[in-house]
């Protein structure tokens, strides 16, 4: 490990305090926008454009207080976990299959299939929910506030992102694992569930991650396809934050804050799963 | 006995303030049921009333949500509802009305499922809605129930008629003007007049821009709606103004060059192509720009209520609009849909919840002193300095007309929005931009 | 050997391509035929007879001087995205994967961005650039120096570039330390015992078996530049000023939902996703990913 190989070299103090100092520079302005944003959620909205980079003068709970007024905050996120939990699984499920697919085989049609994914990647949601939506309302799922009606087109919306970077990893993987369970009687389903699934639990955690994000992030598409009020994911609240005629920015702040602190906390979660020394005995077996 | 109940009602009623208020009758009478005497509310909630209602899902869909002024107001006419009327459950799905707003709802309609009641606009951007057939004219809920639109003035009636077979569908509420808003705490500052006609508009706007001031807030890229609409409507007669020409009139090419003059006079920030409409708005707010020109829902955002004023947009020599001309009107309202319409037991509650939302209170309420209120309006009432100098404002157009995009299709007025920079700046002509509008609208 | 059998293809393979086909696919399609027609609304609304147009839409679009605009700048920010994005994430997971005390709170900070949404994150760019009193511009003020209109005709690009670059660092951070994760000591160790060690294993090792990796970032960064929208537009919106800083995901939108020319919107978006395909195989013809299979 690099932190190892330079235990082993003169005093290389100087180097690691730039590294540091650049890190942090970095970090500096990596979290600037959050406090930035949790500084404002206790402002008032003239404030935030007039005062934005002061102090706030007061810790005044107002927006907060407004935002739970105007959402039932516990449903909400319980709707956005459903969703983007569901979601979360049901991609990384399928595109791991798929990255396994595509990488593991030569067949007819590989480069076609390849082309189909990477296009859909830049399908824009507006060009597809009209659609999407009609199929929802014939089979029932908009009136009936099933929430399996934003789960299944986010699902498919998040795979191809999620299979392409399966597909990288996958390849990154060496072979001489499965083929040695294979000779030792293995099937594909065990090479599959008990190697490759295992040993890509990192990018797993990646796609996963992102999966996440991305459904609970894409208000358009949820507010599309969730229409009962109670059913409404946290993201929501970005809508109630303006009229035609302006926004709240304070509201908008306090809104952001607490949009956020959940998906931090499943990034958190997610990110002790990429960590190294998975492969690094596997290999030499 | 009853009647004496109704009688202390009536005056407790009257002393009230009009903010107070909070809910209309749900039948007949609309003053017994009012929310500030709890005696009368028990005697019209008897049995008689709630025991006919059948039970009923009623979806409903406002524009009343979000940040909107009125969203507490409309909240509370839901719950009241709720409570007169136990068996019918009120399912309110009111949002925003922003642009994937409008598609949802475009598409609702398109695949049939189209709420119950919907409050929604009535100008053109509803065309295609309208277009589809779904609505039940007002004439036809007026047969079922004479208090809807009763009190409606004949002015809104006539501005929220369908652009498609110009019948009324809607029940209109409230209406919107427009004007200049004047910071005129800054005019007295350096000894200006207020710009009632252009000369003084011109010698403000020079003034200003000496001292380090911007003389008129705007986006010029984002929302010129107001300049456009006052610059044209200004330079022409009204059957010029409302015309839908097919090629650009010599009135309104004459009114929208003037953007162009006053650009070149410095009237506007340096960053008028980029800046976006709140932060425009702000620099007003903020007393770094001397006057904006927006519709009275601006009444509410801005802090200095002692010092703002509302006036005229100023008229040039050889102005052909008449004198108290302006854009104002109603754009909106609520609707019942056919497919509610259909099954009994959704018509009465679809009327009742109508009623609840458009009858005179409710509507005074959602009013509150700003814009234009389609019932009449009592003498009174709380309002700050502002909202007074604007219904003072209100008072003198003796001729509303509707702004130009209520004629044109979106896409076609968004043409034009979009070439307001490069017309302000001389890199095309009005006539252009113009011709370039009324093309496009006249391929749909 | 282990794959020659192809029948589990169908296992692996169909049940995500069903729902690609069924949820993106067909949606997709179906909406290419509006371009034919002249759309007044999103949709076809029932009792509206629709205007046939025919190609008209996709002679516009070779005519459409915004639409050089849009995609001279999208194919810069996809070589600014390639270089800053994934370069800068891969300076920064290489140094966070060195130091010893701090990672996983790095790892935590980079990614803040990523997870705040963009209303709020353009909000605060634009409260940075404000010509009246904006951040930057009373810092400049403070100085004694003249404001600076940052986003004039000949800036706006830059500034607008620098939110949009900086924002999404984090994403492909994540993405290579994953990639880092992967590599196995051992090859480390190997390497220290040949003399190679320190930065010089970072050329010779690390990097070169990040390769799939590397790849993958620079597909969705490039496909990612093409669909850039929401910061852009929220600062400065219709390609403000003049139209000077339309990307092709900018203009749709702006086709589509500003101006309500759902046609032509449709027509942008399928010339997206062609363009999309062509950058994504010529980005496979350069790096070759499948190299190493």
């Amino acid at each position: 490990m690099a932190a190892e190989v330079k235990k082993n070299k003169k005093p290389i103090k100087i180097s690691t305090i730039i590294i540091y100092i650049v890190l942090i520079l970095w970090a500096v302005t990596t979290v600037f926008p959050f406090i930035w944003v949790f500084m404002n959620s206790f402002k008032e909205s003239q404030d935030v454009i007039s005062n934005s980079f002061a102090w706030p003068k007061a810790f005044e709970l107002m927006n907060y207080e407004k935002a739970f007024r105007r959402v039932n905050i516990g449903m909400a996120y319980r709707s956005s976990l459903i969703i983007s939990g569901s979601v979360m699984v049901g991609v990384m499920i399928l595109s791991s299959m798929m990255a396994f697919a595509m990488t593991r085989y030569q067949f007819k049609g590989k480069k076609v299939v390849d082309a189909l994914i990477k296009g859909s990647l830049m399908f824009p949601v507006f060009a597809t929910i009209i659609p999407v939506m009609a199929m929802m309302v014939k089979v029932g799922f908009i009136n009936s506030g099933n929430l399996l009606a934003a789960i299944l087109p986010q699902i498919a919306g998040n795979l191809s992102f999620a299979a392409i970077v399966m597909m990288g990893f996958l390849r990154g993987l060496p072979l001489e694992m499965e083929e040695a369970a294979y000779m030792e009687g293995a099937g594909v389903a065990k090479v599959f569930t008990r190697i490759i699934i295992p040993l890509s639990k990192p990018s797993l955690a990646t796609v996963a991650i992102f999966c996440f994000l991305w459904s609970y992030n894409d208000l358009f598409t949820q507010s599309c396809l969730v229409r009962k009020k109670a059913l409404l994911p946290i993201c929501a609240l970005l809508k109630q934050i303006s009229s035609i005629y302006g926004t709240d920015y304070g509201l908008m702040a306090a809104a952001v804050t607490l949009i956020v602190v959940p998906v931090m906390i499943v990034y958190i979660l997610l990110q002790k799963n990429i960590v190294k020394g998975l492969t690094a005995g596997a290999v030499k077996g | 006995m009853r009647k004496t109940k109704k009688a202390i009602a009536l005056m407790l009623a009257f002393g009230l303030t009009m903010s107070m208020m909070t809910g209309c009758g749900s039948s007949d009478e609309q003053t017994t049921n009012n929310g500030g005497n709890t005696e009368t509310t028990e005697t019209t909630d008897g049995t008689e009333e709630t025991s006919e209602d059948e039970a009923c899902t009623l979806n409903v869909v406002t524009m009343m949500a979000g940040e909107d002024a009125n969203t507490d107001n409309y909240n509370k006419v839901v719950e009241q509802f709720q409570k007169d009327h136990p068996n019918i459950t009120i399912e309110d799905n009111s949002a925003t009305a922003d642009n994937d707003w409008k598609v949802q709802i475009e598409a609702d309609f398109s695949m049939d499922n189209e709420p119950d009641v919907i409050q929604y606009f009535t100008d053109k951007s509803a065309e295609n809605i309208l277009k589809a057939d779904k609505f039940v004219t007002l004439e036809e809920m007026q047969a079922e129930n004479p208090e809807i639109a009763k009190n409606t003035s004949d002015v809104a009636l006539e501005q929220t008629k369908s652009p498609v077979d110009g019948k009324n569908y809607a029940v209109p509420t409230t209406g919107y003007w427009e004007g200049l808003f004047c910071n005129k705490d800054l005019f007295d500052k350096y000894n200006l007049e207020l710009p009632t006609d252009w000369d003084k508009l011109e010698t403000a706007v020079k003034t200003f821009k000496e001292n380090d001031i911007v003389p008129v807030a705007l986006a010029m890229n984002d929302v010129p709606n107001y300049w456009i609409e006052f610059l044209m409507m200004t330079a022409s007669t009204t059957d010029e103004f409302v015309q839908i020409p097919e090629k650009a009139p010599k009135s309104w090419v004459e009114g929208l060059s003037k953007i162009k003059d006053l650009y070149d006079l410095g009237a506007f920030s340096k960053d008028v192509a980029t800046v976006d409409n709140e932060m425009a708005q702000n620099t007003f707010k903020d007393k770094k720009a001397a006057m904006i020109l927006e519709g009275s829902w601006f009444l509410n955002g801005v802090p200095d209520t002692e010092n703002t004023v509302v006036c005229a947009f100023p008229r040039w020599d050889g102005a052909k609009s008449e004198e108290g001309t302006a854009i104002s009107g109603y754009s909106s309202g609520f609707y019942i849909t056919k497919k509610a319409w259909e099954d009994p037991a959704k018509k009465k509650a679809a009327l009742e919840f109508v009623l609840a939302n458009t009858c005179d209170k409710q509507i005074l309420t959602y009013w509150g002193g700003n814009g234009a209120c389609s019932v009449p309006v009592p003498e009174g009432g709380d309002f700050n300095p502002l909202q007074v100098s604007g219904a003072k404002y209100a008072e003198t157009i003796k001729n509303p007309v509707g702004p130009t995009d209520s004629r044109m299709t979106p896409e076609a007025f968004n043409g034009l929005k979009d070439n307001m920079v490069a017309i302000a700046t001389g890199k095309m002509s009005a006539e252009k931009g113009i011709n370039n509008m009324l093309k496009i609208n006249s391929q749909k | 050997m282990l794959y020659k059998k192809k029948w589990p293809l169908i296992v692996f393979l169909i049940p995500g391509l069903i729902m690609m086909g069924v949820f993106l696919y067909y949606p997709f399609i179906s909406n290419i035929g509006n371009s034919f027609y002249n759309m007044s609304s999103v949709v076809r609304m029932p009792g509206v007879e629709l205007n046939f147009i025919g190609l008209e839409n996709y002679k516009n679009l070779f005519k459409d001087p915004y639409i050089k605009i849009a995609l001279k700048n999208s194919f810069l920010m996809m070589i600014l995205t390639v270089i800053f994005q994934v370069g800068l994430a891969l300076v920064f997971a290489i140094l966070v994967n060195s130091i010893r005390r701090g990672q996983q709170l790095f790892r935590t900070l980079y990614f803040f961005p990523v997870v705040i949404s963009a209303s709020a994150l353009g909000l605060l760019f634009k409260l940075f650039y404000d010509y009246n009193g904006g951040m930057l511009n009373q810092i400049l003020e403070k100085m004694g120096k003249e404001p600076v209109m940052w986003l004039s005709e000949s800036l706006a690009f830059t500034m607008i570039s620098i939110p949009v670059l900086w924002s999404y660092v984090g994403f492909y951070f994540v993405i290579i330390l994953t990639g880092i994760c992967d590599i196995p000591d051992d090859v480390y160790e190997a390497a220290a015992i040949d003399g190679c060690s320190g930065f010089k294993s970072v050329f010779y090792i690390t990097v070169p078996l990040l390769r799939g990796v590397l790849c993958t970032c620079i597909t969705l960064a490039v496909t990612g530049a093409l669909k850039v929208f929401d910061l852009p537009w929220m600062l400065a919106e219709k390609g403000a000023p003049n139209g000077t800083t339309h990307f092709l995901g900018t203009y749709m939108y702006h086709t589509a939902f500003s101006n309500n020319n759902f046609d032509y919107g449709s027509t942008i978006a399928l010339f997206i996703v062609v363009v999309g395909v062509i950058v994504s195989k010529a980005v496979d013809f350069i790096v070759k990913p499948d190299k190493n299979l």
